[in-house]
């Protein structure tokens, strides 16, 4: 209502200035002419500078009833001003409201340049973060067969590995468990020491900051290879999962 | 110091005032324009309290009110005319809400009193 409303004179927010000049300039001169007639240049020293004790003491005192009484009208209008401006307890829009036609729709074609290549990126990100979930479950899918399938070709390998369980199970606990304390256990610590030695932090370490190497080392395991890759993968599963985040946004960013 | 330029700006924002809300026709441009020119009354009153001296020296005053210490209220009539103006531009601008809930418009030309709402002008 009044943020929109554009400074200086507009059409269809003033009223024509002549009458309006007119009426005010008469006012003003009218006014002006009146009290300078009242005290031609009559000199006066200024009063002694007025006290909050001086006003005080006059509210309080001579004015108490007109005080006590505005008090009473600031609280009617208080309540008038809530009875009127709650929905739900003044005036309801009635059928004559009915009519007016409700705000219209935007329509995204009449968008301009900027807000339709935001919005076009925005619908890419989406896109790309589809993909990079399809892509994830994909690929998980393709580990557990793969571990699958090379706990039924050779079995005996699982004895020599760091997790002596079934590499099966262990995995799908691996990933359950990095998918649970995985972003916990990925905090940085004062003193970097991990008491578990089976989960291969320096491997995460290193492969975080370097995103570019990790497709290389991911696509073996995808492809089926044994189970010992699967276990080393474990704990990289997580910085994966950030990797591939980054490599869809930086994919989102390519697509808008 | 001249006695006449606070009245004499006193009128002129009154003046203003009056050209405002003849201008404009947004109801809340409209309030603020009322605002100036209770802002215009409030200087009348303050310098009217310091320039005017009181005739009311020897007037009895009512058994309710203590004694007047001076005659000078100007400035407590000022008070009041503050309250008085956020009371109104309180419920002013609520009347403005519920206004705008109703037609969608707050353009005060176009504010008709009619049950149907049209303008008949």
């Amino acid at each position: 209502m009044l943020t929109r409303a554009p400074i200086g004179p507009s059409d269809d927010l003033d009223r024509p200035a002549g009458p309006a000049a007119l009426i005010g300039a008469g006012v003003g001169v009218g006014l002006t002419v009146l009290l300078a007639d009242a005290f031609h240049w009559t000199r006066y020293d200024l009063p002694p500078t007025g006290t909050a004790r001086r006003i005080g003491e006059q509210v309080f005192g001579a004015w108490v009833l007109p005080f006590e009484v505005l008090s009473i009208l600031l609280l009617a209008a208080l309540v008038g001003a809530i009875v009127l401006s709650r929905p739900d307890l003044g005036a309801r829009p009635g059928p004559a409201a009915a009519a007016v036609p409700a705000e219209p729709v935007p329509d995204p074609s009449t968008e301009s340049d900027a807000v339709s290549a935001r919005l076009e990126r925005i619908a890419a990100r989406q896109a790309s973060a589809q993909a990079r979930m399809r892509q994830a479950a994909a690929e998980e899918r393709a580990t557990a067969a793969a571990a699958e399938r090379a706990a039924a070709a050779q079995p005996a390998e699982a004895a020599t590995s760091t997790i002596t369980a079934d590499p099966v199970d262990q995995a799908r606990k691996g990933r359950a468990h990095d998918v649970i304390f995985g972003a916990h256990e990925r905090r940085a610590r004062v003193g970097d020491d991990m008491p578990d030695e089976s989960r291969t932090m320096e491997g995460t370490a290193t492969e975080r900051p370097t995103p570019q190497r990790r497709p290389t080392t991911r696509r073996p395991a995808i492809e089926g290879t044994i189970e010992g890759e699967v276990v080393e993968d474990r704990p990289a599963l997580p910085s994966g999962k950030n990797d591939s985040r980054n490599d869809g946004e930086k994919a989102g960013g390519e697509d808008a | 110091m001249h006695v006449v330029i606070p009245y004499v700006i006193a009128s002129l924002l009154f003046a203003l005032g009056v050209y405002g809300v003849l201008r404009r026709r947004n109801a809340i441009l409209v309030l603020m324009a009322v605002e100036l020119m209770l802002n215009a009354v409030n200087l009348i009153f303050v310098a009217a309290d310091a320039t005017i001296r009181s005739t009311l020296v020897g007037v009895q005053p009512e058994a309710w009110a203590h004694p007047l210490p001076e005659a000078r209220a100007g400035q407590v009539f000022a008070l009041f005319t503050i309250v008085l103006a956020a009371a109104e531009v309180g419920v002013g601008l609520a009347i403005v809400l519920q206004y705008y809930r109703l037609r969608r418009d707050i353009a005060i030309d176009q504010v008709s009193l009619d049950e149907d709402g049209q303008v008949t002008t």
